[in-house]
């Protein structure tokens, strides 16, 4: 598993983005500061801090009024939880070079190219195929009449108590790369991580079995 | 041509409409509703989908299919998938799933009973069982071909059965048959992961075997040397990785695989041992030939005559000569529909076979020639179970007086019952039906209607015979149709399908096929049930009892032709169909072991045979000692089935013969057509999955960028592509999905309202029957 | 000269207030508003110019994400179909 430098650099060419750093501090899912209803016991503490880390037990737990505001954009790419994002920026048909900017995670003036967590697969458009095909867009062809209903995202991964490690609520097989997807850049506050310099994940992080165990009879 | 501000705004709209179909549903409300990853069913199946044969494990929630995962533990993928894979639950849930039986009635489909359309469609057999039909398919699980060959060859006896296999494999039958005396392949998957050295003959795998493309070049990113050589008549997404780009004229494979095999007996490079041992040469017409009289009909396919024919260059026929003359390289063979759908495609086939004859490069690890396979059970059921209008299971034919016997034992037909008189192979039974020589036909699984060539000619006059259709979605053909039945997808019933390395795989029934579909073996038993009631007589066996009766594992009658029977949960027909059918599977060393032992593997390579401790074990490569147990101790590699002496193969002296249809001065392109990674066959599961129509909505026309210019054409103009047979309109893609040569185009099929076989020819190899999609001759006018 | 489609995500009180400061911005076309989400679209001559549109619309009061969709760019216009590369390699 690598762990991944943050790599920040000039446009130098017209690759595409579709994440942009999140919100400012201010708007924050819910923040602790403009809740009233939050009844804290030690108040001075709680009241500055922006991130989970300094959120008592019960916010921790609390997931009521949190919007996962990820997850909307994630699903629209997914035909169901752990199916194959399709390619959310225009590609054409002749272009094949994605590890270009997947290689690595690129940063092009606030916007973040993920690296993909798997490599060594070379022929990606086996599996990623364009959302939305640009040049038919607009056609009637584009709209599909399906009843399909896909396995939803997890929200997060269980916690045994308030302070434990969540448990990864996926199979770890095409995702070995933890970083690739838990950048300490990702924009949204519920994928991104907040302790990069820790390397050793799977040390704390223990698969959900529940979640993501295929046994098959 | 667009203004700058008019195409400025019609690109705004193209984004805002991008974004507008990113939201989707307001997923807070359906969050609730909605699977979670908790508590779901996981069960094993093989995908739907090509020749490959990928394991999958199927995601299931509140009886219905949430999520499709590659299976980790197959040894045909170990967890990959490729789109369409990953997508193939999404092919159960199409808003416009037939769900229930209909007949037309004044000229328009209305919703029968069951009964009304059973009743309906023995009626009809029993007034002409002569000329009625079964046009089936390479996706027909072995239970559902099995069963329709007792209807066919055991009930009507008219042996009119043929698969749309014949217009995919037939080609690459014939050539095993002919050079091996058995049908299917030597080697297996393994060899992907042996070779160092694979040349592709016509054949786009990346994106229609996606996952052996990867399996190879996957290793290649791990650091391995692999030289990909692409022999090919366009650029396309597997020609990005090779290292040699070989373009050649169509037709010319056949001259440039003897040039291989001029160059290896020129320099005496070939395999001397191998070929003294095990390689027999005949004449094109069947005639013994020596060695020398071989290398002296080679002498026309010398580098010099070959390159001028082919336009590849002396240099990279050279090149070819090497790689094969070298013993240390272990060269793979891939090859598909370039070969297979083909004019003289038994020929190709034979031709690519010699060259490692030759070579001595056959049954060794990683180096071999692998015919690949296009559809997910053409192996398993077309080709085992033998539902060819000449053929009966386990690679008997009907000409054979001791084959049919066999098979009238074990059905327990009337002695004499099979019909020695081969009936019509698929061109043929078209051509049948539109003249009216051919009353009525039964379509399962398959939608001619799009999907053969000459579509004016073959389906004239199919909309005023009894056409019965077994679909699960409205289609081109269901629209000719006079009953349609709609009937269970993949995991909506239990099967079994075979791939191209012989792996069989099982799979149990997951979910409820919606509305009133059921299965395609309940509705055939069915109908043959009420021809026994109306007292068809060829629907009693031996002893007065109904032909297609179904024995459970106690040997109690299962009565099969009542669904609720057929449907209850305990009861498994397919397992009983299979067990049955596994006896006939010996004579040609196919052997399949009992059904349960599927059910506990992840499909097995046949022959599969019982070791002394009750284990079963499979094959991997046939003709190999060692691997193969009828491989005689000390034999090496020997091809057992073969009609010469139980062990040589025959090199044929197959010469270049020109295409039918040529480019000439009125039609100047050559059209190939074919397929995309998105979609299936005629995309009638596909293009109902969200992904996958939206990744590739509609057909369009490849052109070369140097024809374009000429023409004055752009990415995204129309064409009209017309040839002797029909017309078409397309939109223009340029530097796209593949880069055809110069004076050709490329079309894909799946488009149901592009129907580019209206275009194509249907010659086809005298020998296979099997009609080339892949060359004719066009012209390709700019509409303003 | 750019054209993006934009998800913006708000905070459902101050939807409407949003929306109406992101249309006085130059360059920016409200297409749509559900619920607490504006589809917007961006036209500008630039491609800093659109990049600044989104960080300007990222820092409206209320605004949690900005998400492009869909990103049209184009430098230069082809006017004729490219010239074919060789069709093999050569020995």
């Amino acid at each position: 598993m690598n762990p991944l430098r943050l790599v920040t650099a000039a446009i130098t060419t017209a690759a595409l983005s579709v994440w942009f750093i999140g919100c400012g501090s201010e708007a924050a899912l819910v923040t602790v500061s403009d809740s009233t209803d939050y009844i804290v016991e030690e108040s001075s503490t709680i009241k500055e801090s922006s991130t989970a880390e300094g959120l008592s037990a019960e916010t921790s737990l609390s997931r009521d009024g949190f919007v996962f505001d990820h997850l909307p954009t994630r699903e629209s790419r997914r035909a169901f939880y752990t199916a194959p994002p399709v390619i959310p920026h225009e590609v054409g048909d002749g272009d094949r070079e994605c590890l270009t900017c997947h290689l690595q995670e690129k940063k092009f003036a606030g916007r973040l190219a993920m690296a993909t967590p798997h490599p060594e697969l070379k022929n990606c458009q086996q599996c990623h195929v364009r959302g939305a095909s640009p040049e038919f867009m607009g056609s009637k062809q584009l709209s599909v009449e399906t009843d399909w209903i896909g396995l939803k995202e997890p929200t997060e991964g269980h916690r045994a108590h308030a302070f434990a490690p969540p448990m990864v609520p996926h199979r770890e097989f095409l995702r070995e790369s933890c970083l690739t997807c838990h950048s300490a850049s990702h924009p949204n506050e519920n994928m991104r991580l907040d302790h990069p310099e820790r390397v050793n994940c799977q040390q704390c992080h223990v698969q959900d079995k529940a979640k993501t165990e295929i046994i098959v009879p | 041509m667009m203004t700058d501000l008019s195409r400025r705004t019609f690109i705004k709209r193209v984004a805002q409409m991008a974004a507008l179909a990113a939201l989707g549903p307001m997923l807070s409300e359906v969050y609730a509703a909605e699977p979670l990853a908790d508590d779901l069913d996981w069960q094993k199946a093989p995908c739907r989908f090509c020749g490959t044969g990928c394991g999958v494990v199927v995601g299931l929630k509140g009886g219905r299919v949430v999520a499709v995962q590659g299976d980790i533990n197959s040894p045909v993928n170990r967890g990959l998938l490729c789109a369409k894979g990953y997508h193939a639950g999404g092919a159960l849930y199409g808003r416009d799933r037939l769900t229930s039986p209909q007949i037309r009635k004044n000229g328009k489909l209305v919703d029968v009973s069951w009964d009304e359309a059973i009743d309906t469609i023995a009626k009809h057999i029993n007034e002409k069982p002569d000329t009625f039909s079964i046009y089936g398919s390479g996706q027909w699980t072995i239970g559902e071909g099995y069963t329709a060959m007792k209807f066919i060859k055991g009930g009507l006896r008219n042996n009119h059965i043929d698969p749309n296999a014949r217009l995919c494999m037939a080609s690459a039958v014939v050539g095993f048959i002919k050079t091996f005396g058995v049908d299917e392949p030597s080697g297996c998957y393994k060899d992907l992961d042996e070779c160092d050295t694979v040349i592709t003959w016509g054949n786009n795998w990346a994106e229609m075997h996606p996952m052996l493309f990867s399996r190879v070049f996957n290793r290649r990113s791990a650091g391995e040397k692999i030289t990909y050589i692409d022999l090919a008549t366009r650029r396309t997404r597997s020609t990005d990785a090779a290292d040699h780009y070989m373009e050649f004229v169509p037709q010319t494979d056949l001259a440039i695989a003897n040039c291989i095999c001029h160059q290896l007996l020129e320099r005496g490079t070939y395999d001397k041992e191998f070929v003294n041992s095990r390689v027999v040469f005949k004449t094109n017409d069947g005639k013994p030939m020596s060695l020398e009289e071989y290398k002296g009909f080679l002498k026309d396919y010398n580098v010099k005559a070959v390159s001028e024919l082919s336009g590849i260059s002396e240099g990279n026929l050279r090149l070819l000569g090497d790689t094969f003359s070298d013993p240390k390289k272990k060269v793979l063979s891939l090859w598909c529909m370039g070969m297979n759908q083909h004019t003289r495609g038994t020929w190709i086939n034979n031709l690519v076979y010699n060259v490692h004859l030759l070579a001595g490069k056959i049954g060794k690890p990683g180096s071999t020639p692998l015919s690949l396979t296009g559809q997910p059970s053409a192996c398993g059921t077309c080709r085992e179970v033998g539902t060819l209008a000449h053929a009966l299971p386990g690679g008997r034919v009907v000409k054979n007086a001791d084959h049919r016997k066999h098979v009238e034992d074990v059905w327990n037909c009337e002695p004499g019952a099979i019909n020695p008189k081969p009936g019509f192979h698929t061109v043929r039974m078209f051509e049948g039906l539109a003249s009216g020589e051919i009353t009525g036909m039964w379509v399962q699984v398959t939608n001619p209607a799009q999907t053969m060539p000459n579509l004016h000619k073959n389906l004239a006059h199919a909309e005023d015979r009894f056409l019965v259709v077994s679909d699960v979605y409205p289609t081109v053909t269901t629209r000719l149709a006079t009953v349609v039945l709609p009937s269970a997808l993949w995991v909506e019933k239990n099967g079994v399908f075979g791939n191209t390395e012989r792996r069989t795989q099982q799979w149990f029934k997951m979910v409820n096929p919606p509305g009133q579909a059921r299965d395609d073996v309940w509705q055939m038993i069915a109908v043959a049930h009420r021809l026994y009631e109306l007292g068809y007589e060829n629907m009693k066996d031996r002893n007065g009892n109904f032909l297609l009766s179904v024995y459970d594992d106690a040997g109690k009658e299962i009565e099969a032709w009542k669904w609720e029977v057929f449907n209850d949960p305990a009861v498994n027909v397919d397992k009983a169909l299979f067990n049955e059918y596994r006896q006939l599977t010996l004579l040609k060393h196919k052997d399949i072991a009992p059904y349960d032992v599927y059910v506990k593997s992840h499909g097995l390579t046949w022959p599969v045979v019982q070791r002394s401790d009750g284990t079963w074990k499979e094959t991997d490569r046939r003709f190999v000692e060692g691997e193969d147990p009828y491989v005689p101790a000390g034999e090496g590699i020997s091809f057992y089935m073969s009609k010469v002496d139980k062990k040589s193969a025959i090199a044929w002296a197959r010469p270049y013969e020109a295409p039918p249809e040529v480019p000439d001065a009125e039609f100047p392109f050559w059209l190939c057509t074919g397929r995309v990674v998105e979609h299936w066959h005629s995309g009638t599961m596909t293009g109902r999955i969200k992904e996958l129509h939206q990744a590739m909505p509609k057909a369009y026309v490849d052109m070369n960028p140097q024809d374009a210019k000429r023409m004055r054409l752009r990415d995204g103009d129309w064409v009209q592509i017309t040839s002797r047979r029909g017309k078409i309109k397309l939109q223009v893609s340029l530097l796209g999905r593949s880069i055809p040569a110069v004076g050709s185009i490329f079309v894909p099929f799946f488009d149901e309202t592009k129907l580019i076989n209206e275009v194509t020819l249907d010659e086809y190899c005298p020998m296979s029957k099997e009609p080339d999609y892949k060359k004719c001759a066009v012209k390709v006018e700019k509409l303003s | 000269m750019p054209i993006t489609s934009l998800l913006i995500r708000t905070k459902a009180e101050r939807t409407a207030a949003i929306a109406d400061e992101a249309a006085l911005l130059q360059g920016v076309e409200i297409a749509e508003i559900r619920n607490d989400i504006i589809v917007a679209v961006t036209d500008t001559a630039t491609r800093d110019e659109d990049k600044g549109l989104w960080d300007t619309l990222e820092q409206i009061t209320g605004v949690l994400t900005v998400d492009a969709i869909y990103h049209n760019f184009e430098d230069v216009l082809d006017t004729e179909a490219p010239e074919m590369i060789s069709q093999e390699t050569e020995q």
